[in-house]
């Protein structure tokens, strides 16, 4: 007895250390009195998650899991003196182990910590296996106690007690239910509904309806006498119950709850008496009304549906796109053959063009690639692409009918095209694209705004990118066609669904590199020394009492800055481009 | 509607594979894209590498690992469903004063960009130059350290001073 706390055998309790910030938790696992009257006790230590931060791999901790220590060696165990003691904790164990009774959900919510696995600390390793002994003492003890009842039982004997011998089954099952409720993670508002309604219900029950409850509360009663297994029966026996009355919006209301929990048998035997208990119309319809059934129900309708009219959505819009496609393009042609002639200082220009694109079909025939019924719509874009010059519609991209055609061929590695295609003057950079697009896609969008076949490429985002604007390099065919684009695209203005016009300009990007790079290196003869011994280039975590170590946290130091200056910069950047996109008619 | 559905397949099949993707920067004068076998390993792969500092294919500056993005993949497949619709916008149209403005403040923005990273990589350069006096000075010592105690003038001194030496 310390401070009218009576701590016992295998009680867990907090420990105090005077420059720890948290209390340590262990379980007194023996406790003896010295023969100079002091009384010590052996205390079987438990870790929290953050001091094995280390060894935790990928294990992620639960938010109340602790760790129980085994194995053999330092950190086990200690011997303290019993004032080291501030005060019990209570840790239940939810090892799925059969030595292990199964907790309740109120023990489960009123303890402070859980645990379920081990730290073993001589190897410094996790694992849900309990051993048979740990620092001697026999996992039995270390678990929950089987003498220990939970409390909640208790309280429902009392209030049993009280009732008539017809009622003492419902109101225990009700006061259960409502624990079971309570503890389902609802929240106590609706439980409370819930409670309520089926309270006031309790009058006009019928005498079947009795009979099931009764049945169902025994079924529920040995599902708790052995919670280690998972019982079937209950549930089955619900789901008889249910069949007749369910509509089929009950079955998806009851698919959530079963979904959502994951406590084993006694939180579905109480879903499924939730049902039985508003097994008649008028409850059910109630129940339905107020409960928490109703507006789970409606958010679960409302997504379904919201996806079907998405898939439709989808659907309508992918139809739509192929049929329409073709004879808009044809109709464009017509209409751009009245500007083609009146077209003076843009003839030679598109002379190029024909050319051009006269070249690339015969080359298009030539490789045969394509199948026939595709050439008409061909031959009709590129009529289309000698033509064009101002079209100031709203362009929809699609796939070009020419996508796959590159895939028969494996080309040169993407650098070496591009430093080709940079010597050649074909090589276009654009930049203002929406990051988010592909190289296909930016393909795509060229060969419909430009009537031009180019090979795209976006540049990948590392860090030292600009988050809010994307880039690429775009290989046309020829010399011409780039610089053609170049001027088009720049005296025009190309609009991207974004609202962001695209600019482009020849060559490659100028990106500042550094020569330094922040790799040094010694003589390795000499590296004799303990601080140098570090071989200079194989893999490794820097130890923090090399000169190594301080050398990188200068460098994280300077990287945490950079990272920062960077998003400020960026952040700055998007408001900016905000604002004036504001200011766009067409979004 | 197969076509699509294979797009929507591929696309889910990518994104699932950056999320066990990590991005390693700093390794020289590259970056790696290294894809592990859950997504739960390259999140420990990443803590781990964020709290302690890493050394890979050279020291002292260490490697830099973060979640991969999809942006980070120049080969990938585009998301399903999306149509993207351009359009050439006609001078007489208000929204082409407004896109010339976009233009400009795009190209202002990455120059801003490009001049930050510039200063950067001064920074860094600066901080490799010194890093490299620092250790250059601290060979020194040691190399001087060593000569003394090789040549035995630490255990004259000793001696002379009555110190006892005791070595490792």
């Amino acid at each position: 007895m310390i401070d009218d706390v009576n701590y016992s055998l295998f009680d867990c309790v907090y420990l105090y250390e005077t420059d720890a910030l948290e209390p340590y938790i262990g379980k007194i696992v023996k406790i003896w009195e010295q023969p100079d009257h002091k009384k010590k006790l052996k205390i079987l230590w438990f870790f929290r998650p953050n001091e094995l931060q280390n060894y935790l791999g990928d294990h992620t901790p639960l938010e109340k899991e602790i760790f129980l220590a085994t194995g053999e060696g330092v950190g086990l165990f200690n011997i303290n003196p019993l004032e080291a003691i501030a005060g019990k904790c209570s840790v239940i164990c939810t090892s799925k182990d059969e030595r292990n009774r199964q907790p309740s959900n109120r023990e489960l919510e009123m303890a402070d910590y859980i645990f379920y696995r081990t730290f073993d600390v001589q190897t410094y390793t996790i694992s849900e296996k309990i051993n048979d002994k740990i620092a001697g003492v026999e996992a039995k003890y270390l678990l929950n106690r089987k003498d220990m009842q939970p409390s909640s039982v208790f309280m429902f004997e009392e209030k049993g007690g009280s009732g008539k011998a017809e009622n003492i089954s419902i109101s225990s099952l009700m006061s259960r239910l409502d624990d079971k409720v309570e503890s389902a993670a609802t929240s106590t508002k609706r439980d409370d509904a819930i409670a309520g309604e089926l309270l006031d219900e309790q009058c006009p029950l019928g005498e079947d309806r009795e009979d099931v409850l009764v049945s169902a509360n025994l079924n529920f009663g040995k599902s708790k006498s052995n919670t280690g297994l998972i019982d079937n029966k209950p549930s089955e026996k619900m789901r008889l119950i249910d069949m007749p009355i369910e509509a089929p919006n009950g079955t998806s209301l009851r698919k959530e709850n079963f979904d959502s929990n994951d406590s084993g048998s006694q939180k579905k035997s109480t879903d499924a008496l939730i049902e039985a208990s508003s097994d008649s119309s008028s409850v059910k319809r109630k129940f339905e009304l107020e409960g928490v059934g109703s507006s789970k129900e409606i958010v679960h309708m409302d997504k379904e549906s919201f996806e079907k009219n998405d898939a439709l959505d989808g659907m309508r819009f992918s139809k739509k796109m192929k049929p329409t496609d073709a004879p808009e393009l044809l109709n464009d042609a017509s209409s751009r053959k009245q500007n083609f002639e009146s077209n003076g200082p843009d003839y030679f220009r598109e002379t190029l063009h024909l050319t051009n694109s006269a070249h690339e079909k015969r080359s298009l025939i030539e490789k045969k690639t394509k199948p026939l019924d595709e050439s008409p719509q061909e031959t009709s874009s590129i009529s289309i692409g000698n033509k064009e010059k101002t079209n100031y519609g709203v362009l929809e991209v699609t796939k070009r009918p020419d996508a796959d055609r590159s895939k028969w061929f494996k080309g040169l590695p993407w650098e070496e095209r591009m430093q080709k295609a940079d010597e050649q003057g074909t090589l276009v950079f654009i930049e203002n694209l929406d990051p988010s697009f592909t190289s296909s896609e930016v393909e795509d969008i060229i060969y419909h705004t430009l009537k031009q076949s180019c090979t795209a490429r976006v540049i990948q985002q590392t860090l030292l990118q600009n988050p809010n604007y994307g880039q690429a390099y775009v290989i046309f065919k020829t010399r011409d066609a780039a610089d053609c684009a170049v001027s088009k695209i720049n005296k025009g203005c190309i609009q991207l669904p974004n609202g962001s016009p695209l600019i482009c300009s020849k060559g490659m990007l100028k990106v500042p590199k550094s020569s330094m790079f922040g790799h040094l290196s010694v003589d390795k003869n000499k590296l004799q020394m303990r601080e140098m011994r570090r071989a200079v280039s194989t893999s490794h975590c820097s130890q923090p009492n090399t000169i190594e170590y301080e050398m990188a946290m200068d460098w994280l130091v300077i990287q945490e800055r950079s990272v920062r200056c960077l998003n400020a910069l960026h952040k700055g950047q998007a408001d900016e481009l905000k604002a004036i996109k504001k200011r766009l008619r067409t979004k | 509607m197969t076509s699509s559905e294979e797009a929507r397949k591929t696309y889910a099949e990518f994104e699932e594979k950056v999320s066990r993707t990590v991005f390693l920067d700093n390794l020289s004068t590259q970056s790696a894209l290294v894809e592990m076998e859950n997504e739960k390993q390259a999140r420990a792969l990443i803590s781990e590498m964020t709290n302690y500092p890493f050394m890979m294919s050279g020291m002292p500056r260490p490697v830099r690992a973060k979640p991969a993005k999809i942006e980070m993949f120049a080969d990938r497949p585009p998301p399903p469903d999306r149509k993207i619709q351009v359009r050439w916008v006609d001078p007489s149209d208000p929204d082409f004063v407004v896109a010339k403005k976009l233009k400009q403040l795009c190209k202002k923005h990455n120059a801003e960009h490009l001049a930050l990273i510039k200063h950067q990589l001064e920074e860094e350069e600066k901080l490799a130059k010194h890093q490299e006096e620092t250790l250059k000075t601290n060979y020194k010592k040691f190399e001087m350290i060593e000569s003394i105690v090789q040549d035995g003038t630490t255990s004259r001194l000793a001696r002379h001073y009555g110190v006892r030496l005791d070595y490792d």
